[in-house]
């Protein structure tokens, strides 16, 4: 099921700032030089999603912040490539939900499992980033 | 070109000497992720159990990229994948071995596929990946 599709432009300045956060100085990410994003620049396409709820808004709480409610965790992450993201194009990004499951925890709840599923478009409209981020629910019995 | 990574060979790089708030807080600036997991000490140990704020997932992902495209470049890169074994906390230091574990012949060149390791300064596990990139024949 698509739930959002999101324009995702590419700025140098946010390619830079991403390149300094992940560590790494590789010219081809900072400076006039820059050409492409790090491999995992698509994680920000947060900054662009309508709500996102872990962008802090005055007098709004955290969701979940009730204590005993549960907490997602990002479990395990796949990228695939038919080429690097380019700085100063512009992607459009549609979300959908993948697969989910449970399983028991050590602990003897329940984990529940879920995949985020993200294509990343360009702008002739071709896949070049596929993004599947497996998020797992911590119950309050955790 | 792999360097001077040979198929079996191993390279380990200190990717971190020593995780800080201000690293964490810089990844939510630049990703967008203000998980209070991440910044929050009272939410991230009364709420969650963790020993302090934790690293996104995510920057160890991002910083143990590195390992591979410091040996392939970005525009050969065709899958990155990888599991968040443990937290990263303040005051860690992380450590990365990549390994090129073969070498397949594609229809336009020779796809490379590598394990990646990272590593807390206790040598336990924090992520462990996959990456394959394709590379002129």
């Amino acid at each position: 099921m698509l739930v959002a599709e999101i324009r995702f432009p590419v700025d140098p300045v946010h390619v830079m700032l991403f390149a300094r956060a992940v560590c790494d100085d590789n010219p081809a990410y900072c400076g006039e030089g820059a050409v492409v994003a790090p491999p995992t620049f698509t994680e920000a396409l947060q900054q662009f999603i309508p709500g996102y709820p872990w962008r802090p808004r005055p007098g709004e709480p955290w969701p979940a912040s009730a204590k005993g409610s549960t907490v997602v965790l990002h479990a395990e992450q796949r990228f695939t490539y038919t080429r690097p993201v380019r700085v100063g194009e512009v992607l459009v990004a549609r979300k959908r939900t993948g697969n989910s499951w449970q399983k028991p925890s050590r602990a003897g709840g329940v984990l529940s499992f879920r995949e985020i599923v993200t294509d990343f478009y360009d702008g002739n409209d071709a896949v070049i980033v596929s993004s599947v981020a497996v998020e797992v629910e911590l119950g309050a019995d955790r | 070109m792999t360097g001077t990574l040979a198929p079996g060979c191993s390279r380990t790089v200190l990717l971190h000497p020593e995780i800080s708030r201000a690293t964490i807080v810089q990844y939510a600036g630049a990703s967008g992720d203000y998980n209070p997991l991440h910044h929050d000490e009272p939410y991230a140990v009364e709420r969650a159990g963790y020993s302090s704020v934790i690293a996104h997932g995510m920057f160890t992902m991002g910083l143990s990229a590195r390992l591979v495209t410091d040996l392939v470049g970005v525009e050969s890169l065709r899958e990155y994948a990888g599991r968040f074994h443990a937290p990263v906390v303040p005051g860690d230091a992380l450590t990365g071995t990549v390994t090129l574990t073969g070498t397949t012949p594609s229809a336009t060149g020779v796809l490379h596929c590598f394990e990646v390791q990272t590593l807390n300064q206790h040598g336990q596990l924090i992520f462990s990946g996959t990456a394959v990139a394709e590379l002129p024949a």
